[in-house]
């Protein structure tokens, strides 16, 4: 079901909160990144690879300084969004990020607050890279979307990405993007 | 008897109408009413804002951040529904989250020239009231508690947006 590249999906009145229009924007002449899109379960997920230079062209756009920029290119960024176009709840249990079968290091949220500590990163910037991750687990009400970054440890093999999601019911639901790269690391 | 009939069904369906007219639009949750966490900071201008300061009437705290697309989306309509129901005593009040004066002010003049912000440049204020993500919008009723919550950008400037914010102003002036 994935599909590379596809076209952006009309922006809706209640969108999600993805950056993806602003990431385009950021570097206007870079190549536009791969992006991946499945469907099923009444749940749309999206996933856009996101090159350093765009990650470095929207933060330092923000004032986030040279030395974490330099951190940031180091990182495998995926802008990723998740549609809960049910009528129900959803609980939405984690990412999972598998190459050949195994698991691929992640940079979470605490991995990123140690980075910023040793940096003396400002309590705005955290801020800020803060609310443009992506959480680890939500319970998602219906129509609701959420989105934001994943970052992983950068790789130069292509892996797949599998949401997993619980009903109110104790249904397991699960979504699967295959062939997603680190964008941006050929070579 | 046929007089206290009609009153009688003229009573009830006055109570169905407003009850209908206070449904909340998709998108839109009522929670269970927690008084509003703190929220003071300045605006553009360096001007104080206190949300404790102003019972007695609704309040739309919303919080935003530039670099979000459907705040860019949301923002106008939210400009269109405030002139819409300036008449209400509806308050709305927009807090920028961790950006400068200078990117909310572009940003602004831009997208909704006739809105304000307030600025929480360190996104404290924001962290505490715990939004699901940005753009994030708490409806506060009139005792300084949060009644409702929308998830995601809403179109604040469609009927059904509108008529629920304004039953729930007429309501509260009941």
């Amino acid at each position: 079901m994935s599909t590379r590249p596809t076209s952006p999906p009309p922006i809706l009145a209640a969108a999600c909160l993805g950056l993806s229009v602003m990431l385009h924007a950021a570097v206007a002449t870079a190549q536009l990144p791969e992006e991946h899109e499945t469907g099923n379960h009444g749940l749309r997920l999206r996933v856009m690879e996101r090159t350093p230079a765009q990650i470095a062209a929207f933060y330092e756009a923000r004032g986030f300084p040279e030395q974490a920029i330099a951190r940031l290119r180091e990182a495998c960024f995926l802008t990723v969004t998740l549609d809960n176009q049910r009528d129900d709840r959803l609980a939405l249990e984690r990412w999972r990020f598998l190459a050949n079968g195994e698991p691929l290091e992640r940079r979470d949220r605490a991995y990123w607050q140690t980075q910023w500590q040793a940096l003396g990163l400002s309590r705005g910037s955290r801020a800020t890279f803060g609310w443009t991750l992506m959480p680890e687990s939500r319970e998602l009400y219906p129509t609701e979307p959420v989105a934001g970054n994943i970052t992983l440890a950068p790789t130069r093999q292509p892996f797949t990405l599998v949401a997993r999601l619980r009903t109110a019911a104790d249904d397991v639901l699960s979504l699967r993007l295959r062939d997603i790269e680190c964008a941006g690391r050929e070579g | 008897m046929k007089a206290a009939q009609t009153l009688l069904l003229a009573s009830v369906l006055a109570l169905v109408t407003a009850a209908q007219a206070l449904a909340a639009p998709q998108g839109v949750l009522k929670v269970d009413p927690r008084p509003a966490p703190e929220l003071a900071l300045k605006d553009l201008d360096g001007e104080r804002y206190e949300l404790a300061d102003q019972p007695g009437h609704w309040i739309m705290v919303h919080f935003w951040a530039s670099w979000c697309p459907p705040c860019r989306e949301e923002m106008p309509t939210i400009e269109a529904m405030a002139r819409k129901l300036a008449d209400t005593g509806l308050e709305v009040r927009l807090v920028n989250t961790a950006e400068d004066a200078e990117t909310a002010f572009t940003f602004l003049a831009a997208h909704a020239p006739q809105l304000e912000t307030l600025l929480d440049p360190d996104g404290r204020v924001t962290d505490a009231w715990q939004p699901r993500g940005l753009p994030a919008t708490f409806l506060v009723g009139p005792h300084g508690r949060i009644q409702y919550m929308a998830l995601g950008g809403r179109d604040w400037d469609s009927p059904a947006y509108l008529g629920f914010l304004r039953s729930l102003t007429e309501d509260s002036g009941r």
